[in-house]
């Protein structure tokens, strides 16, 4: 599905969704098709969704004419285990 | 202010304060590998309002272990040690467990901060605010 078809659909709110296509230029990535896995219709739904997030799945705000993140590296902490 | 030395890594607190509530989160590790401030989500959901708002900005994170994806939110006022910023951006995400987060290279620039090692102590060179 095109993310312009999510918005239609669903504008104004946060979507769960799946990338099914998508490319990094310039340090950012762009999404170009998704899977919608749900709509969510409030803070808590939204906030559950960001935890489920992982892989190609993610969350994003209809509001947002195309997909485009940041990409960043994952932080790591290399402490001594006691 | 006073740093600790936890599993070989430098550990030191930091307060966050956001619509209304305020957390001081311990076990923030002073990472200046790391770019920006992080925040692990599970050692702040249940206390403060970071669920995801329109206008906050969902970036990627690459690294071992696949992709994730975090909130990169403006929190209405951090304190660190002597250092006040207000609508600090920080980043809510996955982290280890018992690792309240990373304070990054983001906010130690901001506020002037030295480091030194050999009496484990952080202070501001001046007073800034952000």
């Amino acid at each position: 599905m095109q993310w312009s078809e999510v918005r239609k659909l669903f504008p104004d709110q946060y979507v769960f969704v799946e990338d099914l296509k998508s490319k990094i230029e310039g340090g950012k990535l762009y999404v170009e098709e998704v899977a919608l896995i749900r709509p969510l219709l409030d803070s808590r739904e939204t906030l559950e969704a960001l935890k489920e997030s992982k892989d190609n799945r993610f969350i994003y705000h209809t509001s947002n004419e195309k997909v485009v993140m940041d990409v960043v590296m994952k932080p790591m902490v290399r402490a001594v285990r006691s | 202010m006073k740093i600790e030395i936890v599993g070989g890594i430098l550990m030191t607190s930091m307060t966050i304060t956001h619509k209304g509530t305020t957390k001081t989160l311990d076990n923030m590790i002073i990472d200046t590998g790391s770019a920006h401030t992080w925040i692990n989500l599970d050692a702040v959901e249940d206390d403060v309002d970071v669920a995801p708002e329109d206008g906050d900005q969902i970036v990627t994170a690459f690294g071992i272990g696949g992709r994730d994806i975090a909130i990169r939110k403006r929190i209405d006022r951090v304190d660190f040690g002597t250092f006040r910023a207000s609508d600090f951006q920080v980043d809510f995400g996955r982290l280890d467990y018992g690792i309240s987060g990373l304070i990054g290279l983001d906010l130690l620039m901001a506020g002037n901060f030295v480091l030194d090692l050999a009496r484990l102590t952080l202070y501001q060179t001046e007073a800034t605010t952000e």
